[in-house]
């Protein structure tokens, strides 16, 4: 049961992060290649394939996290009870849009598929990163509804207005920081 | 039907809906009303291909070499080395101070990490040294928002994934705004210490305990962190790495520095920040994917044409259009964050200015500028709330100390706006 949880809670996360870890280190290496020996083309394409993959799966992640980047200030000046109805109705129809995408996105992939294309310096065939736009969006379908089950079962509690929730990240940002006080005192000190 | 496209897209930005599926939303009008427009699939096909370029990659590599350098405890290294130099002159480290933001957002490319890091730091060591509280606070949150436009920036990538404009021009083209505007700063801080008075007794003595440490072993502590910029920006315009690969190399150089020569972290604990740089650019990968697939709708309804007709039929200079452009972005900056604003405003209004004669580098400059200030400006400017929390001061009155040093940086992007001399000099 905890390892569903971690799956539920970093399933996309711990993806991203080995996608990123390989982005670099593969981009450095074909950098130091290069700069020696040989140019090759094929790290650069797959990387960017990498990256293609952590765009579609950033969806699930930033729905799950609540981080999208929205525009809040106008829902702030309406009552709670307004807000939370509105929050609903966009979340409703967020998923509709996401069901109508992951739908599209598996008759794009067998299309793909059916023109047998392969991509031009690694050969691999097309569709398995067209894949990438089904599973993204149907993680984001599967996050929707689970944010959705949340949203009724707390109806009736407060939710943060922007300015909360500004307050509540700028207090991440400074934790994130990790300087102790003894380092702030000890300003002129410091090792090389 | 553009006209349909763009209030879809604002209504459902005012409902608070996520910025990347307002524009999914404005996307798909055309074709719920039966216009001409993207199907769905190729919607899809284009958030791919949006997605499948190589400049595209800088963005996450950027970040993460800013997370990895800002673990490396810089500020303080980078903020002894300019005290150094100016610490015993008249409002000397206040400009310290925000020498350091300036140069410190350079490498970390966040405004509020900037804040966070230079601002935890410079913040309690100013009010020792007798500086008011609250204006310490917004001088730091100020200066730490402006540290994006000195180069390397993620905004400028931003702008240059969304225009096609060079990387490599818009970040020499941020160099001179960018100490214009910390100049003005700098400025506005002497003035007032000039005319509150400093504890030059207490000063005095750090300042000795500063110096005896000497200029060789301070230079020696900064000259890793003072080399970063100098690095990248170094292999862009000798051609040696596109702007892409030197990201990469900054996330490298970042992650030797951190753990051979500062040992501030060990191998052990970098999964942590790759975490962290997910958790930064994750929001950002969709509004760049969906940006591509909109900005084609947009430009099947003809949305640019009809946008640059209206600014050509209604204004006549580009002094009065640019005008009216700073005044949009100052404000969208307060509610908007800086790289959705950018990559969905660049490419509708470039070619309108274009067309009036304004050089795309100083466009964006301008763009860059006046969007990084809103991370300063309330009710929601988050370099606000960091400095906030960090001095135990609401960020409202926060505010009000930030406001001088806006002005500032106003009369700064005034001089930047309408002398395009300051943009494109170094190109």
């Amino acid at each position: 049961m905890s390892r569903l949880k971690w799956l539920n809670d970093h399933f996309e996360e711990a993806i991203m992060v080995f996608l990123l870890a390989t982005i670099s280190s593969v981009m450095m290496a074909q950098i130091i290649a290069r700069t020696f020996a040989v140019s090759m083309t094929w790290p650069e394409e797959f990387c960017r394939y990498c990256y293609i993959w952590t765009v579609f799966l950033s969806l699930g992640y930033t729905i799950k996290k609540g981080n999208m980047l929205r525009v809040g200030i106008l829902m702030d000046l309406l009552p709670q009870k307004v807000r939370k109805t509105i929050e609903i109705i966009v979340n409703i129809i967020m998923l509709v849009i996401f069901i109508i995408l992951f739908r599209y996105s598996i008759v794009y992939t067998g299309k793909v598929k059916a023109t047998g294309q392969f991509s031009p310096a690694m050969h691999i065939p097309m569709w398995i990163m067209y894949m990438s736009t089904v599973i993204g969006f149907g993680l984001s379908v599967l996050r929707m509804i689970q944010e959705l089950i949340s949203n009724f079962k707390n109806f009736n509690k407060k939710i943060e207005t922007t300015l909360e929730a500004t307050l509540k990240e700028a207090k991440q940002e400074v934790e994130a920081t990790r300087i102790d006080y003894a380092e702030k005192a000890d300003l002129t000190g410091g090792e090389i | 039907m553009a006209l349909w496209v763009f209030v879809v897209f604002l209504a459902a930005l005012a409902f608070a809906v996520p910025i990347a599926m307002s524009m999914v939303m404005g996307a798909l009008t055309p074709l719920v009303l039966g216009g001409t427009g993207s199907s769905i699939q190729q919607l899809i096909a284009n958030s791919f291909s949006g997605s499948d370029t190589t400049p595209i990659l800088a963005v996450p590599l950027f970040i993460l070499g800013g997370v990895l350098m800002a673990e490396g405890g810089i500020s303080r290294r980078l903020f002894n080395f300019f005290a150094y130099f100016v610490g015993n002159l008249p409002g000397g480290l206040p400009c310290a101070v925000i020498l350091t933001c300036l140069f410190y957002g350079a490498i970390s490319g966040s405004g509020p990490a900037t804040t966070a890091a230079v601002g935890s730091m410079t913040i309690p060591f100013l009010i020792d040294m007798g500086y008011d509280r609250t204006w310490s606070s917004g001088m730091v949150a100020t200066a730490g928002g402006l540290g994006v436009i000195i180069p390397p920036s993620i905004p400028f990538v931003l702008y240059s994934l969304a225009t096609g404009v060079s990387t490599g021009a818009l970040f020499l083209g941020g160099v001179l705004p960018g100490i214009l505007i910390g100049l003005s700063m700098m400025i506005y801080a002497v003035a007032y210490c000039m005319r509150k008075g400093e504890d030059k007794e207490k000063i005095k003595v750090k300042m000795k305990e500063l110096r005896s440490k000497g200029f060789l072993n301070l230079f020696k502590e900064s000259f890793w962190a003072l080399l970063s910029p100098v690095i990248v920006l170094g292999g862009i315009y000798s051609g040696i790495v596109t702007p892409t690969e030197a990201a990469c190399i900054s996330v490298f150089y970042s992650l030797f520095v951190s753990l051979v020569i500062y040992k501030s972290f060990t191998v052990k604990e970098i999964i942590p920040f790759l975490g962290n740089a997910v958790k930064t650019y994750a929001p950002l990968c969709f509004v760049l994917a969906f940006a591509t697939a909109f900005g084609r709708v947009l430009a099947l309804a003809k949305a640019p044409a009809l946008i640059e007709n209206f600014i050509l039929n209604n204004f006549s200079s580009s002094f009065s259009v640019l005008t009216g452009i700073v005044v949009i972005f100052l404000l969208l900056g307060m509610v908007m964050d800086t790289g959705p604003a950018i990559v969905i405003l660049a490419p509708i209004l470039l070619p309108a200015v274009q067309s009036l004669g304004v050089d795309p580098v100083h466009f964006g400059v301008i763009m860059v500028c006046c969007l990084s200030i809103g991370l300063a400006t309330p009710p929601f400017g988050l370099d606000l709330f960091v400095a906030g929390t960090l001095s135990d001061t609401p960020p409202m009155s926060v505010a009000r100390k930030a406001m001088p040093f806006i002005i500032a940086f106003g009369i700064a992007l005034f001089i930047i706006t309408y002398i395009p001399w300051f943009s494109l000099v170094l190109l």
